[in-house]
């Protein structure tokens, strides 16, 4: 296992191709697991190959615990790589697909024998052993592939490219089980990329927002919900969205169609008011929305409860609460005033701690 | 498809019968003497002998040219496969300049019939000294089953996820290894059927094989269409040497018959 850090990472395929990765910085701690998240397009399967060394970049530095290895080849990384769909030898059975890097590293068969068998235990594929790849489910195919990742005792670092998009929902949930029960027993620096932001949030220690190739956010699932420290990170993270309104700051207030929301230390000017679903109310007090639709989702505390959605000078803005007291289509909108983000250029300016 | 009723058994029935009346014929005369087939019509071979197919096992101008043309066929099938693997995985594997257009010229060979070729080829193999040697023949059929090998290969190459050569690379293996240890035996069923091909048309080409040959190295299907004797046309030995002719091919077919069904499927065949 081994602590990772990348420092201005730059990688362009043709000299004169747009950047894929433009400056990407990231450190995994020893055991982390990681997951970098982003839409397609986002330099996430290129920054893999980086990683595994398939691919060298334009610039920046890779060093794992301490030891640079920008040029060195896949071999020489000790890395291994889940692919989104499970590769594995057709001509070898399970057994023969897990031990086949172990072979060809001159391992006894004996000792192969032995570590296929602790790798098959670990992920419950004992029973598979002696099949083809070809007489094997999806799920099981990938448990396999997994398997084949994991075998190396000497593997510095673990690859997941989006390994659950071909297994069905059903299993989805099973194998990432069987995956982080794997991570927390032999403490595994894993990287785990997806564009699920569910996929994230429930495997991750921490998240890297990738967008463009560039690095939004590295922080906690907690506070990329919390705090998303860019617009774009806030409209992708959660389900719905972050809300997004057009507001401004003049002395010290933080105001949206000319009402006071709130207060702020930032600086004036016009910005971006952000706050999640649950961090508002539609009420009889505050700035004036048109209600387009409520959905009730159950109840809270005995009174129904759902999604409100919203106009609020055209834009749409969802809000989660209570649906008592709505009557109408004209209402108004509070927002917690200690949660209010403001964006400006993108970026957060305010750091509201709630 | 839905199971067959008693109708479609008997189209198809009467489909086999018409196939193979010629076939049954070829046979039937190879079991024979001349004289019994130039003697009148018989159904079933009255008198059946083994004679013409010892003739050909006993003369050196028989078997010859049946060393001959396996000679140059199986020299053609291992050159093709040599030289087109390595470019349909290029072809499959990287982006180059003009790819793509050196990929759809590549076919431009066999928008000529062969017969355009027969005078360079003549010319050519006689100036350095090839003339009437089996590489002769193999190398010019060469020109026509190479095209098609990297265009059946390609499809194949490319039907195998790029993630296995990843794998490889991560797993910490040579590109040789990969490509010898791992590739080509995913891909068997492909170079499976890419032999059959070579082996087609090689087997098969008389116009070619005629021209470049002369008595050194004659071919059996130039052999065939040769023997005329004192005593007339030898019709028994020759219906023998049909006989014979047909078993690589059927021999090769069983070989690649599950894999020929998948090549169909990608299209490329």
């Amino acid at each position: 296992m081994a602590s990772i850090r990348i420092s201005g990472l730059h990688h362009r395929y043709e000299p004169d191709a747009a950047p894929v990765l433009e400056g990407v910085d990231l450190e995994l701690g020893d055991g982390e697991a990681h997951a970098i998240l982003g839409g397609s397009g986002a330099g996430k399967t290129t920054l893999l190959h980086l990683l595994a060394g398939l691919l060298h970049p334009s610039a920046g530095t890779i060093e794992f615990d301490g030891r640079e290895v920008t040029g060195a080849s896949p071999a020489e990384r000790h890395v291994a790589q889940v692919f989104q769909f499970p590769v594995l030898y057709p001509a070898l059975d399970v057994a023969g697909n897990l031990g086949f890097p172990l072979v060809n590293r001159g391992w006894s068969a004996a000792a192969v024998r032995r570590r296929v068998g602790e790798v098959a235990e670990l992920l419950s594929i004992a029973a598979l052993l002696t099949r083809k790849p070809k007489r094997l489910s999806l799920f099981e195919k990938q448990l396999t592939a997994i398997g084949r990742a994991l075998v190396r005792p000497d593997v510095a670092l673990v690859l997941l490219d989006e390994p659950l998009t071909a297994v069905e929902p059903a299993a989805k949930w099973r194998l990432r089980q069987a995956l982080k029960a794997v991570q927390d027993e032999l403490g595994l620096t894993m990287i785990y990329v997806t564009h699920d932001q569910t996929e994230a949030l429930t495997f991750a220690e921490r998240i890297t927002l990738l967008h463009h190739g560039k690095v939004l956010q590295t922080g906690s699932p907690e506070a990329l919900y919390q705090q998303p420290a860019h617009e774009a990170v806030a409209r992708f993270i959660g389900s719905p969205g972050m809300n997004l309104v057009d507001g401004e700051v003049s002395a010290g207030s933080i105001r949206c169609n000319g009402q006071v929301l709130g207060t702020t230390a930032a600086a004036d000017g016009r910005c971006l008011l952000g706050f999640r679903p649950e961090w508002a109310a539609v009420g009889d007090r505050g700035v004036p929305v048109t209600v387009r639709t409520t959905r009730a989702l159950g109840t809270l505390s005995g009174v129904a409860a759902g999604l409100v959605t919203a106009e609020l000078d055209g834009k749409v803005i969802h809000v989660q609460q209570r649906l008592d007291g709505l009557v109408g289509n004209q209402a108004r909108l509070l927002v917690d005033p200690s949660r209010i983000l403001l964006y400006r250029d993108g970026w957060l300016v305010n750091d509201a701690t709630g | 498809m839905s199971a067959p009723n008693g109708k479609a058994h008997w189209s198809l029935y009467l489909y086999c019968l018409f196939l193979l009346v010629p076939l049954y014929w070829l046979i039937s005369m190879a079991v024979k003497s001349n004289r019994d087939i130039l003697g009148g019509l018989e159904l079933v071979p009255g008198n059946p002998t083994l004679a013409n197919f010892v003739e050909i096992a006993t003369n050196p101008a028989w078997y010859g040219a049946f060393i001959n043309s396996l000679t140059y066929v199986c020299l053609n099938a291992a050159l093709s496969i040599t030289v087109a693997l390595p470019a349909a995985y290029a072809f499959s594997r990287y982006r180059f300049l003009g790819d793509k257009q050196l990929f759809f010229w590549l076919l431009t060979n066999r928008m000529a019939p062969p017969a355009v070729f027969l005078l360079p080829f003549f010319q050519l193999y006689s100036a350095v000294g090839l003339f009437d040697t089996p590489l002769a023949v193999a190398l010019a059929h060469c020109l026509f089953t190479v095209p098609l090998a990297v265009w059946i290969l390609e499809g194949f190459v490319s039907a195998v996820p790029k993630e296995l050569d990843e794998m490889a690379a991560i797993d910490g293996h040579s590109f040789p290894f990969f490509f010898f240890r791992i590739f080509i035996p995913v891909i068997r069923g492909g170079i499976g059927v890419t032999l059959f091909f070579c082996f087609m048309f090689s087997w098969v080409e008389l116009l070619i094989a005629r021209t470049l040959t002369a008595s050194e190295a004659k071919p059996i299907v130039v052999a065939m269409t040769r023997t005329v004797s004192a005593s007339g046309l030898d019709w028994g030995v020759l219906a023998a040497a049909g006989v014979l002719t047909i078993l690589p091919g059927l021999a090769v077919v069983w070989f690649v018959r599950r894999h020929l069904v998948k090549g169909f499927a990608m299209g490329r065949v």
